[in-house]
């Protein structure tokens, strides 16, 4: 099940807002039973429950490429690291190392 | 010098007050010797209400006394992106006047009075935070001061939070406190660590 945070960012995307600020805009609260939403400051209507919900496989797929993408930074390494390679090994041998690493973490 | 012997001292006729000496005079119960005053209970001390009367009273009232410490029984998986997300302390240290609720993370006040409160939290994850913040929260409500914000500005993420929040608040009965904390992360998950605290005890 996807969070709350991205069914909103993607209701909102949706309605014209292209960012949300979770500090001022909206207010989401948990006190144990999920996520919901405390407080709507934008200019566009709060999205009802079936709304959010027409989200969730969307969210879910972002989340995971979310997480895609970190595992890819974090095996690609510093800059420093790809630049010692880059140095030490070729521009070649980069691209195929960085390369691997992206089909062994393919999106969804 | 003259003394006087008598086992019952009363007023003339009917009731009302007796007065010892006068203004100047001081009235000494000597070493070794003990006064019995009848009244109070069993802790209570003579207090003055300022005017020249006396009366018992619980000195200090219950400060001192209420004091708790808890924490996880083990790390919180379940926190919510970008959500104000209650911490529900399932694992009592010591709760003297049993008023914390494991069950739903909450000390509700016994008495009216200034309280300490303080919390501990401790949230790690990948390398994927880029805000964190932990409050004490009053009926529901933030008390926004007792807050920590830690944002990277650069856009850059970070993967671990320790933060410590602490308050004195002037409570009433029944109020209560809870612990929220928040993390926003761009992807995977966060937990709370089983490391985490929350305490209190009454001030005054």
């Amino acid at each position: 099940m996807a969070q709350l945070s991205t069914k909103i960012k993607m209701y909102c995307t949706a309605n014209g807002v292209a960012s949300v600020d979770f500090q001022k805009d909206v207010m989401l609260q948990d006190d144990g039973q999920g996520a919901y939403i405390k407080e709507w400051n934008l200019g566009i209507a709060k999205p009802t429950d079936e709304q959010l919900a027409s989200y969730d496989a969307d969210a879910d797929k972002q989340e995971q490429n979310n997480q895609v993408v970190a595992t890819r930074v974090s095996l690609y390494g510093t800059p420093a690291e790809q630049l010692e390679i880059l140095v030490e090994q070729g521009l070649d041998k980069l691209i195929e190392r960085n390369d691997k690493i992206k089909a062994d973490n393919p999106k969804a | 010098m003259s003394t006087l012997k008598v086992d019952t001292i009363l007023k003339r006729t009917g009731t009302g007050t007796i007065t010892l000496g006068q203004s100047g005079d001081t009235i000494s119960v000597p070493t070794g010797a003990s006064l019995s005053l009848q009244g109070g209970s069993n802790g209570q001390a003579l207090t003055t209400n300022g005017s020249g009367t006396l009366s018992f009273a619980t000195v200090g009232g219950d400060a001192g006394t209420e004091a708790f410490s808890v924490k996880l029984t083990g790390n919180d998986n379940n926190i919510t992106d970008a959500s104000w997300y209650k911490i529900t302390f399932n694992n009592e240290v010591f709760d003297t006047g049993s008023n914390f609720n494991t069950s739903n993370g909450r000390y509700t006040v016994p008495s009216a009075g200034k309280y300490f409160f303080g919390t501990a939290v401790y949230v790690w994850g990948g390398n994927n935070f880029n805000n964190c913040a932990t409050r004490l929260y009053k009926n529901g409500s933030s008390q926004g001061d007792t807050g920590n914000y830690f944002t990277y500005s650069d856009g850059n993420h970070f993967s671990e939070w320790y933060q410590e929040a602490s308050q004195i608040l002037d409570l009433a009965q029944n109020d209560y406190i809870e612990v929220y904390q928040r993390v926003d992360f761009a992807s995977g998950t966060a937990q709370v660590d089983a490391v985490s605290r929350f305490f209190g005890f009454k001030l005054a």
